[in-house]
């Protein structure tokens, strides 16, 4: 397989992540979507979830917040609004986010977009735990 | 002539100005650098956003005349009557001592809603500078939706969500009826230039319709692509307002650093004008006591 995708992964604020990659896992609206060389052009919505990178036999995760990603002629272009790297988050940090998050949303009398939000809100950590965990030690065949 | 402590104790103040006015100076020759590095770092999604959704906009255009429908592509880009409202978004700074960065806007703005005398304006402010003039501000029709003040020189894409939400909201509910968005702010044109910029962010000016035999890329779409150009088009808005936001924030700084290093300089100038002063009046009185002493010798000697 000599073919590679290219990948560029942009928030508002910065190119978070650019490099060759051979397999990308992506957190479509309808659930993960995997993209190998040689994938039809696509124009895909994201949630908020985990990408992950597969370079030869290294996968590495970020957590992203919702976006879109842009996959052409093998190159995938992620657009999102946050993107951290496994090694950037601070677990404990996420762990209390999403305890305070959980506390939260059971308060009585909370509004419906209160509500979303909250909820959002646990995901969010849920995620970046889920990231945070696995990290990169995850052995290929796993994936 | 003014003694000679008397002169001295100005050129210490003197001096304590010229030092505080040069350490403001290098302050925002750094945070101006830092500044410049993210409006590079920002540019990548920017150009990125704008192609996608030109493109995603031209499809959707080519959908619409095939099927013969009236042009309607989503509210971003329908040009709405003019008797509407407007909405101004104003970027001012927080702090003073920029030359005239702050006034400029302010001033571009009175005329702004001078000329809309009479009707209602909505407006949202960016900066403390621009939210203390709206609350001074007698005799127009304007509603503030939302200010926000504090965010300089730590400007993050979470403002521009805000700053971009609130304006979507507005440009949305029917009950404003908004026409027109614009928004007045400082670009960064290079150290030594600002401009001031008056730009309409919405609506959206449609993209030119290109010729039917020049394709467009051939997408798969999910969800479908009017949902997607949807989802893309207020992440665009909020771009574009990051990108201002930045601009002038880095503009402000570069301001600041001219306005503090002429402060330095005209310190400096004051400061060797009294030092000249302090000597001349320091040699006066060595010459007058001299001439005293001569004086009082040759009138001994005889």
């Amino acid at each position: 397989m000599d073919k590679r995708l290219t990948l560029e992964l942009v928030t508002p604020e910065k190119v978070a992540w650019s490099a060759g990659a051979d397999f990308v896992v992506l957190p479509a609206l309808e659930g993960e979507m995997g993209v190998l060389p040689g994938h039809q052009s696509f124009l895909v919505g994201l949630t908020a979830g985990e990408v992950r990178i597969k370079v030869k036999d290294e996968v590495q995760r970020f957590a992203v917040s919702g976006g879109f990603a842009e996959v052409k002629d093998d190159k995938i272009a992620l657009f999102a609004e946050t993107a951290e790297m496994s090694d950037q988050i601070d677990a404990e940090r996420a762990k209390q986010a999403l305890e305070r998050a959980k506390l939260a949303s059971v308060k009585p009398g909370l509004d419906p977009l209160q509500l979303a939000e909250m909820e959002a809100a646990i995901r969010r950590a849920q995620i970046r735990l889920r990231v945070v965990r696995h990290g990169k030690t995850v052995p290929p065949h796993l994936e | 002539m003014a003694s000679l402590r008397e002169i001295r104790r100005k050129i210490k103040s003197v001096k304590s100005t010229e030092q505080i006015t040069k350490a403001m100076k290098m302050v925002a020759a750094a945070r101006m650098r830092r500044s410049q590095l993210s409006i590079l770092a920002a540019r990548p999604f920017a150009i990125k956003m704008e192609r996608l959704v030109r493109e995603l906009a031209l499809l959707e255009i080519r959908a619409e005349q095939a099927a013969g429908l009236p042009l309607d592509i989503h509210p971003f880009f329908n040009r709405r009557p003019q008797s509407g409202a407007e909405l101004i978004v104003f970027v001012t700074g927080d702090k003073g001592l920029c030359g005239a960065f702050n006034s400029n806007v302010l001033r571009a703005a009175i005329d702004w809603f001078r000329a809309r005398k009479g009707r209602k304006s909505y407006c949202v402010v960016v900066g403390r500078k621009g939210r203390d003039f709206v609350h001074r501000l007698k005799g127009a029709d304007v509603e503030v939706i939302q200010e926000l003040a504090g965010v300089f020189p730590k400007v993050s894409f979470a403002h521009a969500e805000l700053v971009g939400q609130a304006v979507i909201d507005a440009y949305l509910d029917p009950t404003k009826s908004v026409s027109k968005v614009t928004v007045l702010y400082n670009e960064f044109k290079s150290v030594a230039q600002q401009r001031l910029l008056t730009v309409a962010l919405l609506p959206i000016p449609e993209p030119e319709v290109v010729p039917a035999e020049i394709a467009l890329p051939d997408y798969g779409f999910e969800p479908g692509r009017q949902e997607l150009l949807g989802a893309l088009l207020p992440r665009h808005v909020k771009a574009s307002l990051y990108r201002i936001l930045l601009e002038s924030q880095a503009a402000e700084l570069a301001a600041r650093m001219n306005a503090m290093d002429a402060a330095s300089k005209n310190a400096k100038e004051l400061r060797e004008a009294l030092n000249l002063d302090a000597n001349r009046t320091r040699q006066s009185f060595i010459t007058k006591e001299i001439a005293e002493l001569v004086g009082g010798a040759e009138a001994l000697a005889n």
